[in-house]
């Protein structure tokens, strides 16, 4: 395989892992709370999301680089959430100060892009690597909210007086969405995507 | 809000951490004592920061610091059980986060530092012994262990059956089947401080009466 086609094939490889397979939510349990209760509207959450991208992606760009050129050469790999979170709250503030007209930020909102960043820093073997995983984790957090939003309206036609409480069938639904993409990644789509059954 | 519904609060913002992480006691003793520890931390520096003025600075502040303190304790893990420390990996920093969220949420300033650190420990105190009982439920139905953080290595007591020969209980020890069981818990909880409270408020209306 070419070197180029081999790396278009990772980055796919990186977007289907963290977007499905081993989504921010699901797996990581990134903003799982959060998807449970998510209140806001259509465009406030697609702002949100944006601002989310933006930040999450920058830092860990500008994090991802500062590590590599501060951090591993000293051997101070282990201190780089610190560093990760004083760049995430620089890039955090222009964001706010940008596009952040007319949403307030909660602490919620805060962490999520954050622990991305932590991720992605984690997991990242290149600068282009972390920031995909970083903007797929947002990404696959904000479709988990749009999906628990329409489960949640159509459980609200069904609630039952003394029966199991919406948070609970809501972490129940979250199981069974879990097992049925978890099957995926355990039976062909890992062999379709590297290249077929050896 | 009520007690009950404080605590089911600190369940629900504790969720990422009871979740994704593996179902072993021990590991959920690390995080909780983590979790309380930040707490603490947490809590004093709110008032730290609004005794100083620094109400501008205070997210930031707060984030930095804490953050800091998760990185010093993630050190200690490494030196006394490094396995501890390369599984728990980033998870370590969820707790962190839960604490700043509940934080935030109950933050109020009205009746001083002690009061509020008391309330805030009293509920991570009853939090800490529901995710303990969770994870060790799962610990025991799920590997057929009970685990223990120990000097440079984990300490498994190996329980007389093996559930792998049926997997029957391998299921609770995976994200889906700790969901689950999650879900099953809550609505026991509920279930239960519900008749306590009516339990609670018994005795008043038959005085009333």
């Amino acid at each position: 395989m070419r070197p180029f086609t081999r790396r278009k094939s990772d980055m796919l490889s990186i977007v289907i892992y963290y977007l499905l397979s081993a989504s921010a939510v699901l797996f990581y349990g990134i903003g799982l709370n959060k998807t449970l209760s998510h209140s806001n509207s259509f465009s406030t959450a697609f702002l949100t999301c944006v601002k989310s991208l933006f930040s999450a992606c920058s830092s860990t760009a500008v994090a991802y680089l500062l590590m590599n050129w501060l951090l591993v050469p000293v051997g101070l790999t282990e201190i780089y959430p610190f560093f990760a979170t004083l760049i995430f709250i620089l890039f955090s503030t222009f964001t706010e100060i940008f596009i952040g007209i007319g949403v307030r930020q909660s602490p919620v909102d805060f962490s999520i892009p954050l622990l991305s960043v932590f991720l992605a820093l984690n997991e990242g073997y290149s600068i282009g690597s972390a920031v995909l995983i970083a903007s797929m984790c947002i990404i696959s957090f904000y479709t988990m909210v749009l999906m628990f939003h329409s489960v949640k309206q159509r459980g609200s036609f069904y609630t039952v007086e003394g029966g199991l409480k919406t948070y609970c069938v809501l972490l129940l639904c979250l199981a069974f969405i879990m097992i049925a993409i978890c099957g995926f990644n355990i039976t062909w789509f890992n062999l379709y995507l590297d290249g077929g059954a050896k | 809000m009520t007690d009950r519904k404080t605590i089911y609060f600190y369940i629900a913002a504790n969720l990422a951490m009871l979740i994704p992480v593996p179902g072993r006691l021990a590991y959920a003793i690390i995080l909780l004592l983590l979790f309380n520890i930040q707490m603490l931390a947490s809590t004093m520096l709110f008032h730290a920061i609004h005794r100083m003025n620094l109400a501008n600075m205070r997210n930031a502040l707060l984030a930095l610091t804490i953050i800091a303190l998760g990185v010093f304790y993630k050190q200690l893990v490494i030196i006394f059980c490094p396995v501890a420390a390369l599984t728990l990996s980033y998870c370590i920093f969820l707790p962190t986060l839960a604490s700043v969220i509940i934080e935030f949420f109950f933050l109020s300033y009205e009746h001083g530092v002690k009061t509020h650190l008391m309330s805030n420990m009293k509920k991570s105190f009853f939090m800490s012994i529901f995710a303990l009982l969770f994870f060790l439920v799962r610990d025991i139905i799920g590997y057929a262990t009970i685990t223990f953080p120990g000097w440079k290595t984990l300490v498994v007591i190996h329980l007389p059956y093996n559930p792998q020969s049926t997997s029957l209980g391998v299921f609770f020890a995976t994200v889906p089947g700790s969901l689950c069981f999650m879900s099953v818990l809550l609505a026991a909880y509920i279930f239960v401080a519900k008749k306590i409270s009516i339990l609670v408020n018994a005795p008043l209306h038959e005085e009333e009466i």
